[in-house]
């Protein structure tokens, strides 16, 4: 490098083309991480706004309040509405304050206000629970259950006799607010129960079960237990309902279902329970709690989400 | 000669700045954290869901109940634990002790930190081999929060996800013998189970928090 | 001197040599620029896998499989039956492959474990139960697409899901 007299110098190419290379590596590197980044940043979920938490939170709220009201429902020492209603009332805010709390020790804030007696829908849990013919409260065959009526948890276990007619077997006959109805026949057949489910148009579908008496639920489409594909469009019938039974004197079993109005106010007259167990006092009518309207407030970093559930199990779109 | 050496200088220091620069392209492209690059970021997302449709699920079904109150008095013990538990420990965190359960071996979980009950069995079939879970129950005392473990292996790493869910017990709620039959009611039983009745007189006897933490080892 | 003078001569000169030391030095700088280069690809290696776009697609489809499409938003992760063995049963997956890329397979399934081993539902009719697809009683498979076997590049997405009383996982794969 000293010598430079009339002679042409590389003037240190080597270093300038290291020096070029190396600083297309390094700007290649940065570009590769942000491109990296971003596409981690993109691909992070629920990171940020936790969505999911939401959602499970209100199905909890929704799963909670639900089993506080079927455990008031079947607890036959409350049977006014009056009394239910405080039970209600005063659980429901215990609950939901032991939700906040949990929530709040964690760093979410939720807010269930306390809910009222106006919150709360007056029903009737109508029952048969000694296992007697399926016929009305006046030991009538043919008679209609409810009219006019949002209807949830219906659930039976019967043991049709074996009727080769169809007209003449143990029915109940469902009528949605479009006026179509639907009915729903069992009887036994030489291998066990069946279930057969007519439509107002087209044809029907039968569910079996291998054993003379079975459960079957109608508001969850299940018959003994397991999944029943022919009960399941009904539960896409828009309420309220009409029940009717007709030929209930082909079956005997046991059932119960809630519906949405006062046990007064019912078009037709039931028992009381605790009268007895022959069939003269069977099915009989309690107070219940049809649904609760709750509202919630949900609150974390980054989400807000407030609204209100109808608490009602066992409901037909449940 | 002054020429030449520095020609040589010249070529050994370019070489090790170009070097240097590969070595740390490679060094920063690689470690933005191995831990959050895509293929594992979604793994988390995944084992988030997961938790989420496991405590729903068994939440409807009433599995994750029937797991909480999967608890008693063994005989012979000194301390109440949930059935077969460890001695050291009353909760489930492997080698389920013998002499102080019922079940045989083939009804216990095959990865024997896990509840030998269906909530367990939920959560093997859930997650698989090389994934570990803690499971969390925190109850109500007064306007304390205190806290029993279910499942607890260790402490969670730094890319471990959780999920909560909430389960209300009633009074009138029995206790679980170690077959899955039904066994104290727990308005008798407080004395026996882990969370007190924060409402006394009431029927409802607690709300637990039930927070589930899967984390890879 | 004259020594001196030839030196200085082939220095200066047009002979088109180089000197040694410039040798050295110049060897270095290409031996370090080949092994820097020949390093380089390896900076792409995080960008290889091809199938990346795909996680984001197989969580989003289950996800909206599990908590919409088969059941109700307000109940997540329990599915209808009925709805679901309209989708496996009616072809419902092209809905989804329409928005495939030309070369991109999907494979939706439900799996469940029957006595102690997993694999795909399949629903009897018959008896009103769901049971391993293959088995005799099989009516309606709960599995649409081809099998990925040995692919690389799978991508696969899960939820824990209820069916009609059966705990089970919905898995979305794509490659």
């Amino acid at each position: 490098m000293a010598d430079l007299t009339g002679e042409r110098s590389r003037a240190q190419m080597l270093l300038i083309g290291a020096f070029a290379l190396a600083t297309v590596l390094v700007v290649l590197a940065l570009l590769l991480n942000s491109a990296i980044y971003t596409e981690n940043r993109a691909t992070r979920g629920q990171a940020t706004v936790n969505s999911g938490q939401a959602a499970t939170f209100v199905g909890g709220l929704d799963r909670n309040v639900g089993s506080l009201v079927t455990h008031l429902n079947e607890d036959l020492d409350v049977d006014t509405y009056s009394v239910l209603e405080s039970e209600v009332v005063t659980n429901t805010n215990e609950i939901t304050a032991g939700i906040e709390s949990q929530y709040a020790n964690r760093g979410f804030l939720v807010e269930v206000p306390d809910i009222s007696a106006s919150s709360v829908t007056h029903g009737t849990r109508i029952v048969q629970d000694t296992d007697t013919l399926i016929s009305g409260p006046g030991n009538s065959p043919d008679w209609t259950v409810v009219s006019n009526q949002e209807v949830r948890r219906f659930e039976l276990s019967v043991d049709p006799d074996a009727i080769p007619t169809i007209a003449d077997r143990f029915t109940i006959k469902v009528t949605d607010s479009a006026s179509d109805t639907w009915e729903i026949t069992f009887h036994q057949t030489g291998s066990g129960e069946e279930v057969t489910v007519f439509p107002p148009v087209g044809s029907s579908e039968s569910c079996t079960a291998s054993v003379g008496t079975t459960s079957v639920g109608i508001t969850n489409a299940s018959m003994a237990g397991r999944p029943c594909p022919a009960l399941e469009p009904i539960l896409d019938l828009p309420g309220p309902y009409t029940v009717e039974i007709r030929n209930g004197d082909e079956a005997s079993g046991t059932y119960e279902l809630t519906v949405d109005d006062e046990k007064g106010d019912l078009s037709t007259t039931y028992n009381d329970p605790g009268e007895g167990t022959s069939a003269t006092d069977q099915p009989w009518a309690v107070p219940a709690i049809y649904d609760v309207l709750t509202e919630f407030e949900y609150r974390s970093l980054a989400l807000r989400f407030d609204g209100e559930i109808l608490v009602a199990p066992g409901e037909f779109d449940d | 000669m002054n020429r030449g050496q520095a020609h040589t200088l010249e070529g050994i220091v370019a070489g090790m700045i170009l070097l240097a620069s590969i070595l740390f392209a490679l060094q920063s492209t690689v470690i933005t954290p191995l831990s959050a690059s895509t293929s594992n970021q979604h793994i988390e997302n995944q084992h988030e869901a997961l938790a989420r449709g496991l405590l729903t699920v068994t939440g409807e079904d009433g599995t994750m109940k029937d797991a909480l109150l999967y608890w008693g008095q063994e005989p012979d013990a000194t301390e109440n634990r949930f059935h077969c538990a460890s001695s050291k420990t009353k909760h489930y965190t492997g080698n389920p002790d013998h002499n102080l359960c019922s079940l045989t071996q083939s009804e216990l979980n095959t990865r024997d930190h896990l509840p030998p009950n269906a909530f367990g069995k939920q959560l093997e079939e859930t997650y698989g081999k090389g994934i570990a879970t803690n499971v969390r129950l925190r109850y109500l005392d007064g306007s304390n929060h205190e806290t029993q473990f279910l499942v607890f292996q260790g402490e969670p790493s730094d890319n471990a996800v959780s999920e909560t869910s909430t389960v209300v017990l009633y009074d009138s709620d029995r206790l679980r013998t170690s077959d899955g039959g039904e066994g104290a009611k727990l308005k008798n039983a407080e004395d026996v189970f882990y969370a007190p009745d924060n409402w006394p007189g009431e029927r409802i006897y607690n709300v637990i928090t039930v927070e589930v933490t899967v984390w890879r080892i | 001197m004259r020594i001196a003078k030839e030196t200085r001569t082939e220095s200066r000169g047009g002979r088109g040599q180089t000197t040694f030391d410039f040798q050295v030095g110049a060897t270095i700088f290409l031996v370090s620029t080949i092994f820097v280069l020949s390093f380089s690809p390896a900076l792409l290696e995080p960008f290889d896998d091809a199938s990346k776009g795909d996680t984001v697609a197989t969580d989003r489809i289950v996800s909206k499989l599990a908590t919409d499409e088969f059941g109700n938003p307000s109940k997540p992760y329990v599915l209808d039956r009925g709805t679901t063995e309209d989708f496996f049963d009616g072809g419902g997956v092209s809905d989804i492959e329409e928005h495939l890329r030309p070369g991109q397979n999907i494979n939706i399934a439900l799996t469940g474990f029957i006595s102690g081993s997993e694999a795909s539902l399949c629903w009897d009719d018959d008896d009103r139960q769901f049971v391993h697809v293959g088995d005799a009683a099989c009516d309606i498979e709960f599995e649409v697409g081809s099998d990925p076997a040995d692919q690389n590049g799978v991508v696969s997405s899960r939820r824990v899901v209820q069916i009609g009383g059966q705990r089970a996982t919905l898995r979305v794969r794509m490659w």
